[in-house]
């Protein structure tokens, strides 16, 4: 896997087909070049094993995508705002 | 565990800062917040430790649900405080945020290789830093699910 050409986060839902977000998060995580991108897992699944498991993988950080479109909007506008102009990310 | 269904608990926040300015600073904009949140201070990595293993006078206190970690400390650095929580099984869920001074490419590469949940350079500028904290406070306590102990 290649490195991203710039600075980039990447937004990883759980429930995927092929191969599902954990597995996705496992592998970037244990990638040299790949672990050190954030991942903002950003999911429907509402169990907290799902939660502890993403963040024991070094999930960044996990959010519950809301059902209401509204709230949903709203949601990845804050998560917008953190990571392009709060956090720092790396190259 | 969401902030909004935590029972009306408190969020326990612990504070790794040796500057007792920043670490005022930091505390005072985190209980004009909005979310209901306890802050737990030590200034230095050793007592970051410490309290994390729940050791000698830190024999009772709660186990955090976010840790925010300054880099450059006395006896232990920041960096060591992230490896060792990093790779605690019982620890290493704890968000990390690093709080640090530093916006140097290679710091910041360090702490997310070391699995730093993020990483934001403190402001010189107080009302800035003030933001800053706030900002943290809003996305990290209201916006982010952070895990059960």
């Amino acid at each position: 896997m290649k490195r991203p050409p710039c600075r980039t986060i990447i937004l990883l839902d759980l429930h995927l087909p092929r191969k599902n977000g954990f597995e996705v998060l496992g592998e970037m995580k244990q990638d040299p070049d790949l672990r050190r991108v954030p991942v903002v897992v950003l999911t429907s699944a509402d169990s907290e094993k799902a939660f502890v498991a993403a963040y024991d993988l070094h999930a960044n950080c996990c959010v519950s995508k809301p059902a209401d479109q509204d709230e949903y909007r709203l949601v990845v506008k804050k998560i917008e705002r953190f990571w392009l102009h709060v956090a720092q990310r790396p190259r | 565990m969401h902030p909004t269904m935590n029972g009306g608990k408190p969020i326990e926040i612990l504070l790794v800062e040796d500057s007792t300015e920043d670490a005022e600073l930091t505390m005072n904009s985190l209980t004009d917040g909005r979310v209901r949140n306890r802050i737990h201070w030590v200034e230095d990595g050793e007592e970051a430790m410490a309290f994390l293993h729940r050791r000698g006078r830190y024999a009772g206190v709660p186990r955090p649900d976010l840790i925010l970690l300054d880099l450059n400390m006395p006896r232990k650095n920041g960096y060591e405080v992230l490896a060792e929580v990093k790779e605690d099984q019982g620890l290493k869920r704890i968000p990390v945020v690093v709080m640090t001074t530093s916006n140097d490419e290679k710091h910041i590469l360090k702490a997310y290789d070391l699995h730093a949940n993020c990483y934001v350079t403190k402001p010189v500028d107080m009302d800035k830093f003030i933001e800053a904290v706030r900002s943290i406070e809003e996305f990290w306590l209201t916006v982010v699910h952070l895990p059960a102990a």
